[in-house]
């Protein structure tokens, strides 16, 4: 079973070639206001990193933990969110 | 493992509960000092482990000090109390007496304050320690009813433990009856002698009191001594002894520094969830077990690598989550705390919590 787990663990998936590097900024409704990612990052993929980040921190005031500022650890990124007037700016950083 | 004594500091001036942990650490009891700026987080570290004395302001916002000492007085009845603020007025200290504190100091100014204010909170840990009732202090119910019975007194004895009132009634000597709520007779005499602490009051006699005790004074207490030798070694379950409270995995992981509190939670379970002095547990599991699940299916749709942590930081504390196969990881750290030192503190407990 060890192996097996070896071969699906999700650490080996391959990691896109490039990470997005850049950061972008979405309004108090999640719509990207400013963006310095590349042309080739889909705007999908921004829209669901600012959506679920603003979901984040609307779910963790209604939890009586009001928060402003996240940072979100993956093995070959990092998201920063900072709330601002509302919406939110957002910097990714890849570590590889 | 901790120091058995265990002080909670409770004052709304981060200033203010760093001294009284830099004063009352060199104790030479070594007590293990916990602070909150919170009155609902004093409760929920109350309602985590066992402590020896509460120290408390009383102007603060939101919950004051009068409405946590209402609170403690109904739900820790046993817990000693002091006290200490910059509030010199007497409707104050008659006020906070009469809610049944041990001590009303005000807030130390001078060395010869701030040596009284250690000395104090010594005495009364140790104190709490030997146990004994307002008024005799150090003499158990024990000694009390012994005393009145080798006296051959008429009395009516009134015990009250927080919310709850035993009497014993005595007639030359001689044990007749005791109540105690619903319980009477020896059941309720058992009840009463197992109180460590409390006030007590000697009323007059009632010898039209039935008898309902036909126990010797002797053979009773003698009972109830056994009883509490076995509570005491936690051989009675849910008996409260002293040995059989043990420290939880959490409350021992929570002694990490800047540790506010520590969440447990299954993923797609977020009711069965555990913590250690969070106020509001089960919104706080809801959100940890959804916050990392949405986050985790952000990091595979971007294939981003593994989910590692997540460090969050608010005006009121900061929050780090981790995860472990189906479980997550919650912990609250006090307001101040950078992010740097949130993360290192969540992988230091992460890796203690996993082994």
């Amino acid at each position: 079973m060890g192996l097996l787990d070896f071969f699906s663990s999700k650490k080996d998936a391959p990691l896109l070639d490039r990470l997005p590097s850049g950061s972008f900024t979405v309004d108090r409704e999640g719509k990207v206001l400013t963006s310095t990612l590349p042309r080739s990052v889909p705007e999908a993929s921004v829209r669901e990193i600012g959506r679920t980040v603003m979901d984040a921190m609307s779910s963790a005031r209604d939890a009586n933990l009001p928060l402003g500022e996240f940072t979100i650890h993956y093995s070959g990124l990092r998201i920063t969110a900072r709330e601002q007037r509302g919406g939110v700016m957002i910097f990714l950083a890849p570590l590889h | 493992m901790g120091s058995p004594h265990k002080i909670l500091v409770l004052d709304d001036d981060d200033s203010f509960l760093e001294l009284c942990r830099e004063l009352l650490s060199t104790l030479p009891i070594k007590p293990e000092v916990r602070t909150a700026s919170s009155g609902a987080h004093a409760i929920a570290l109350l309602e985590a482990e066992p402590y020896s004395l509460l120290l408390t302001d009383l102007r603060m916002p939101n919950m004051d000090g009068f409405q946590v000492l209402a609170i403690v007085r109904r739900r820790f009845p046993g817990l000693r109390t002091v006290v200490m603020t910059g509030v010199a007025e007497d409707a104050y200290r008659t006020r906070a007496y009469a809610m049944g504190i041990d001590l009303y100091l005000e807030k130390p100014k001078t060395p010869q304050d701030i040596k009284m204010f250690v000395d104090c909170v010594e005495s009364l840990v140790v104190r709490e320690e030997q146990g004994g009732f307002r008024g005799v202090q150090n003499k158990t119910i024990t000694d009390i009813v012994q005393m009145e019975s080798l006296s051959q007194s008429s009395v009516t004895l009134k015990f009250t433990n927080g919310p709850f009132v035993g009497k014993i009634w005595l007639v030359n000597g001689d044990l007749i009856d005791a109540e105690m709520g619903g319980l009477v007779g020896e059941d309720a005499f058992k009840k009463i002698i197992s109180w460590k602490s409390g006030t007590f009051e000697s009323l007059p006699a009632d010898p039209e009191r039935a008898r309902r005790i036909m126990n010797s004074v002797q053979g009773l207490l003698l009972d109830s001594a056994q009883m509490l030798d076995e509570m005491a070694a936690g051989e009675v379950p849910g008996s409260g002894g002293a040995k059989a409270q043990s420290v939880s995995p959490l409350a021992e992981l929570a002694r990490n520094p800047g540790v506010e509190f520590l969440l447990t939670v299954p993923l797609g379970k977020a009711q069965e969830f555990q913590h250690y002095g969070c106020e509001n547990p089960d919104k706080t599991a809801l959100w940890a077990a959804s916050t990392v699940e949405r986050f985790d299916q952000l990091g595979d749709k971007l294939k981003a690598g593994t989910f590692q942590q997540i460090v969050a930081s608010g005006s009121q504390r900061g929050v780090g989550l981790a995860s472990k196969g189906e479980k997550v990881l919650c912990v609250g750290f006090q307001r101040g705390r950078t992010t740097t030192q949130i993360l290192e503190t969540l992988k230091t407990i992460a890796a203690q919590w996993v082994s």
